[in-house]
């Protein structure tokens, strides 16, 4: 219980240092806007869907529990209504990003949507970040002409929720890739640590798809060549939470992120595109990230890296991360 | 709600959302299922193994001409190659189960787009993946059924 207090108490901290509620505050205000504004036009593309959607017809609909008020309705008019409604809410928080109601609303059609796309048997995950992400900032506080300085940090303390939700999604990814990789040593099978862990799930995913990608060929022929992008993915991914505290690194993450989907799309054709979206809104143009930060702080905070390069260098400056 | 009780429920969010996020995947065992909408986010963690194996559908005569064009029929007839995997696989496993109507279900979709008469083999492979990107080349190859289309 004590260790648990503690590592609050630590948390929390970090966080005051983090989510200040001034210039943040700020920039996070012009930001939250275009969450809505893409919302809008990815539901819009949507819809563009919804003739294909009805012609395929309800052959295996399930309704997750979202669509619970479905089964008093034919086929047709659900879609249609979970499309429209879907594209009317986001447009409806476009137009009033502060207002919670709309954001409420605009929550309620993306749900409606994402349990429609999972509903057809096995779950799909594509929309899930933005589902979650929608929920968050709902809890985003009112503001008014001169909000007080608790409200701008209360502002800032959500739009930091919603990256960190973000990054851990990744961290959880990592963990995931850490135990199976452990498992996978101790049976003496492949695992995500060795040189040709990369090659081997290209090659398999574009034998059963049957597909050529870009880069897939190259790097199965030279297995070695996805040996260092599949190291820095891990690490991309198993210690994203920990960038949520360091501001330095938001950025440069947010980058890497962004290229770790363009790579695996580029290579064994992983369609993963709706989180870059958000990667680009909440981590590239993040609101913490200092104006000015020299490349030292920057490669000196990256986890276990930067420990490790301190200490080969013996460097003694103390980082802000150190605290 | 002020800034330091909101601190406490922004950590408790994502400390929850992990906890049933990897608490769904130890439930499911592996499933892919989910307590929807959470997720573990274990995705892509079992790295393929170097030797595999799978089914594939080899014309061995087309029209009483020999010919050992591996699926090259299917291709022609503008079916995508993912189409063409599923299907070889689909009637490799049945095949081998002895799943009669499985079976016949699927010489139905091969045969609709074979010339009548034509001879076809499927075969259990096993390979490496690399390797078998590559060149197609499989370590081990055994008959499982062989057809006539209609």
């Amino acid at each position: 219980m004590r260790y648990i207090s503690n590592a609050y108490a630590k948390l929390t901290t970090a966080l005051d240092a983090i989510v200040r509620g001034d210039g943040d505050y700020d920039k996070a205000k012009i930001l939250l806007p275009f969450f809505y504004y893409a919302l809008f036009f990815v539901s819009f593309m949507h819809l563009e869907g919804l003739d294909y959607a009805i012609e395929r017809g309800g052959a295996g609909f399930d309704p997750r529990w979202p669509l619970v008020w479905t089964s008093a309705f034919p086929f047709e008019t659900i879609v249609t209504t979970v499309f429209i409604f879907a594209a009317g809410t986001a447009l409806f928080a476009s137009f009033f990003p502060f207002s919670r109601l709309a954001r409420i609303t605009a929550f309620l059609g993306l749900l409606g949507y994402h349990a429609y796309t999972a509903s057809f048997g096995g779950p799909n995950h594509q929309w899930d970040h933005w589902l979650w992400i929608a929920f968050i900032l709902i809890f985003l506080p009112t503001v008014r002409t001169s909000p007080s300085s608790e409200t701008r940090q209360s502002f800032s303390l959500v739009f930091w929720t919603a990256q960190a939700y973000l990054l851990l999604t990744y961290t959880m990814a990592g963990i995931g890739k850490a135990i199976y990789a452990a498992i996978q040593f101790a049976t003496g099978q492949p695992h995500a640590f060795s040189p040709d862990a990369g090659a081997l799930f290209t090659a398999t995913q574009l034998n059963q798809m049957g597909i050529l990608t870009p880069l897939g060929p190259l790097i199965i022929e030279h297995p070695y060549l996805a040996w260092l992008p599949f190291l820095i993915m891990l690490e991309l991914q198993t210690f994203a939470i920990i960038v949520a505290f360091r501001p330095q690194l938001h950025r440069m993450w947010g980058l890497g992120l962004i290229l770790f989907h363009l790579g695996t799309f580029l290579t064994m054709r992983a369609v993963f595109v709706a989180p870059t979206l958000l990667l680009a809104i909440f981590l590239l143009s993040s609101p913490f990230a200092p104006e000015r930060t020299s490349a030292r702080d920057v490669l000196y905070s990256i986890p276990v890296f930067g420990w490790l390069g301190r200490k080969l260098t013996h460097a003694t400056r103390t980082t802000p991360d150190d605290r | 709600m002020n800034y330091a009780t909101g601190k406490g429920y922004a950590i408790l969010f994502l400390t929850l959302y992990a906890s049933i996020g990897f608490a769904t995947h130890a439930l499911s065992n592996n499933s892919g299922e989910d307590a929807y909408p959470f997720f573990s986010w274990f995705l892509f963690v079992n790295v393929p193994p170097r030797i595999q194996t799978g089914f594939d559908v080899h014309t061995v005569e087309v029209n009483s001409s020999q010919s050992l064009r591996q699926s090259a029929l299917f291709r022609d007839e503008g079916l995508m190659r993912r189409d063409i995997v599923a299907l070889e696989n689909r009637i490799g496993q049945a095949a081998k189960s002895g799943n009669a109507e499985e079976i016949r279900s699927a010489r139905r979709s091969i045969e609709s787009r074979l010339p009548a008469g034509t001879v076809y083999r499927v075969r259990e492979i096993t390979y490496d993946p690399l390797k078998y990107f590559i060149s197609k080349s499989v370590l081990i190859e055994s008959t499982v059924s062989e057809f006539t289309a209609p």
